[in-house]
């Protein structure tokens, strides 16, 4: 290869510059290029120039750098280019997922690690609230996996599609980013579906962001161990791992119903306890079918319950359990609600039997005669911003007050469903 | 006359033609159309790769690099049987070409 000029090789600098083609393409034109000034350079020497003007002089036969890089880009474009360029932004996608969904995992594993490390330390030396690692928070763990997946992705589509299609990536980019950012809305809002609170669905909903965010980059990427991240993830991992050696295994107490003790939870808002003649023959149970929480009680004689008006299954807003060191309390009815957020009918069944045919199983055999099973289920998972709730069955006595019939249910809770779904229930009012 | 402008009608024409005898690199494509032309074709030669660039993509001519012994590794183009097709096609049309323009321009300003 002849020896370089300096005219020459700025001239070429430019041309590869502005020809958007993968690097070995880039490098073959270049180098015929560069060869060709070199012969034109070498025949005006040999013509009697100097070397400089001579160099100066083939480059200046190839016109301007920005012309013929324009030229060389319009001849080498052609729609089988446009197709091969469709067919690599596919694999660039799922190379730079897989990639990108690989290195966010560890990531979020070794900062899933370290928080829950600094978590148990808060909650043993500082007394803070404890934090109980729930659906959701699996959920958005999970979420932020995608979400740097789809960064990666991002980032590398417009340079894989620009080298191939013969366009640059600013170009390119006017297609991968809304293209990208379109399916991934409609991932987001419509397909994902899962445990959700508002900072899941803010995450979940970032997600087109990451994509716009990474498609944004034109320049290549190269997809390599990266070696960095792995050590410092190795690191946190280990630093953590010590840390939880020191301070110990976490202690959080997650209060259920049967741990309040003397705690007083409040239903006594929900309504009275039901009249003393009516509790023997009352037996109630508590099941969950799905996303249902179906609540039955069985009664040794309807006739108990007769005149009795408006029975219904009823949800209450709760807050959730107070697990500060020392203090743990259990989760309570929600002090500023005044009604129940949720209610549904109940229906009469034979004793013993939910309306579906279940056993309920709350009352011994042989059934009394005019022994009734009344049932109701409730929907517990499409209420935005409830994540303790307490159902029971009530229902209004002659007297016309409305008393508590079944057992008082608690029950940890989360919205399950789609972003839409979400965003539905909080136009609701849910 | 500007001759850029009769030059790009007639870019394939003469690369086809130059190379129809034999494979050659670009700047022996260049240099033998400017000597055949008598240097009357000679204006630089950022046409002439796009110009190849664009006849390989359509498959009239092959390219691949050879190295050069002691001189740097070349790009040499050949003619396919579908560029010397073109080539019969596109000289044909230029010779009617050039033969109506001399009929036009030949005849008597009062005829």
């Amino acid at each position: 290869m002849p020896e370089p000029a300096p005219e020459s090789e700025r001239f070429l600098s430019a041309v590869e510059q502005r020809l958007p083609f993968a690097d070995d393409e880039r490098a073959e034109i270049v180098d015929e290029l560069r060869v060709h000034l070199a012969d034109c350079s070498e025949a005006l020497r040999n013509a009697g120039m100097d070397p400089i003007e001579a160099d100066r002089m083939a480059v200046d036969r190839l016109g301007s750098a920005e012309g013929l890089a324009d030229e060389l880009t319009r001849a080498r474009r052609d729609p089988t280019r446009l197709l091969a360029a469709a067919g690599s932004g596919v694999w660039g996608v799922a190379r730079g997922g897989v990639w990108g969904g690989l290195v966010g995992f560890g990531v979020v594993m070794v900062a899933a690690v370290a928080l829950t490390v600094a978590n148990n330390a808060a909650f043993r030396f500082l007394g803070a609230d404890g934090y109980s690692w729930d659906p959701v928070t699996n959920a958005i763990l999970g979420m932020a996996v995608l979400d740097i997946a789809a960064l990666v992705a991002g980032r590398v589509v417009t340079p894989t599609v620009a080298a191939r299609a013969g366009f640059t990536g600013r170009v390119v980019r006017r297609v991968t980013i809304p293209l990208g950012a379109a399916i991934l809305l409609a991932y987001a809002l419509l397909i994902w579906s899962g445990p959700l609170n508002w900072p899941a669905v803010v995450v979940l909903m970032s997600l087109p962001l990451w994509w716009i965010a990474g498609a944004w980059q034109t320049r290549p990427l190269r997809l390599g161990f990266p070696r960095r991240l792995a050590v410092g993830l190795v690191l946190t991992l280990v630093a953590s791992v010590l840390a939880s050696l020191v301070i110990g295994p976490g202690e959080f107490q997650v209060a259920g119903l049967s741990s309040v003790g003397s705690f007083d939870p409040g239903y006594g808002r929900m309504a009275a306890p039901p009249p003393g003649d009516l509790t023997k023959g009352l037996g109630s149970g508590v099941s969950t079918a799905g996303d249902y929480v179906e609540l039955s009680l069985d009664v040794a004689d309807r006739g108990q319950l007769a005149g009795w008006s408006d029975l219904r299954v009823e949800a209450w807003r709760g807050i959730a359990p107070i697990t500060g060191a020392g203090a743990a309390q259990g989760p309570e009815l929600d002090p500023s609600e005044t009604a129940p957020f949720l209610t549904g009918p109940v229906v009469w069944s034979a004793a013993g039997t939910s309306p579906d045919g279940n056993s309920t199983w709350s009352y011994s055999s042989p059934w009394p005669p005019n022994a009734a099973t009344l049932s109701g289920a409730l929907l517990m998972n499409h209420s935005p911003g409830v994540s303790w709730a307490w159902v029971a069955i009530t229902g209004i006595a002659p007297d016309g007050a409305r008393y508590l019939l079944s057992e008082v249910s608690g029950n940890q809770v989360y919205f399950s469903g789609t972003a839409l779904d979400w965003f539905e229930a909080v136009l609701a009012g849910r | 006359m500007d001759r850029s402008q009769l030059l790009k009608g007639t870019t394939a024409l003469l690369i086809l033609g130059v190379l129809k005898d034999g494979e050659l690199y670009g700047y022996e494509i260049a240099q033998r159309i400017r000597e055949r032309s008598g240097a009357f074709i000679d204006p630089g030669e950022g046409w002439l790769y796009p110009a190849l660039h664009r006849l390989e993509k359509h498959g009239a001519l092959q390219a691949s690099w050879r190295d050069g012994g002691l001189g740097p590794r070349r790009r040499y183009y050949r003619i396919t049987e579908g560029g010397l097709r073109t080539f019969n096609a596109q000289s044909a049309e230029w010779e009617q070409f050039a033969r109506s323009v001399r009929l036009v321009t030949a005849q008597p300003a009062n005829a």
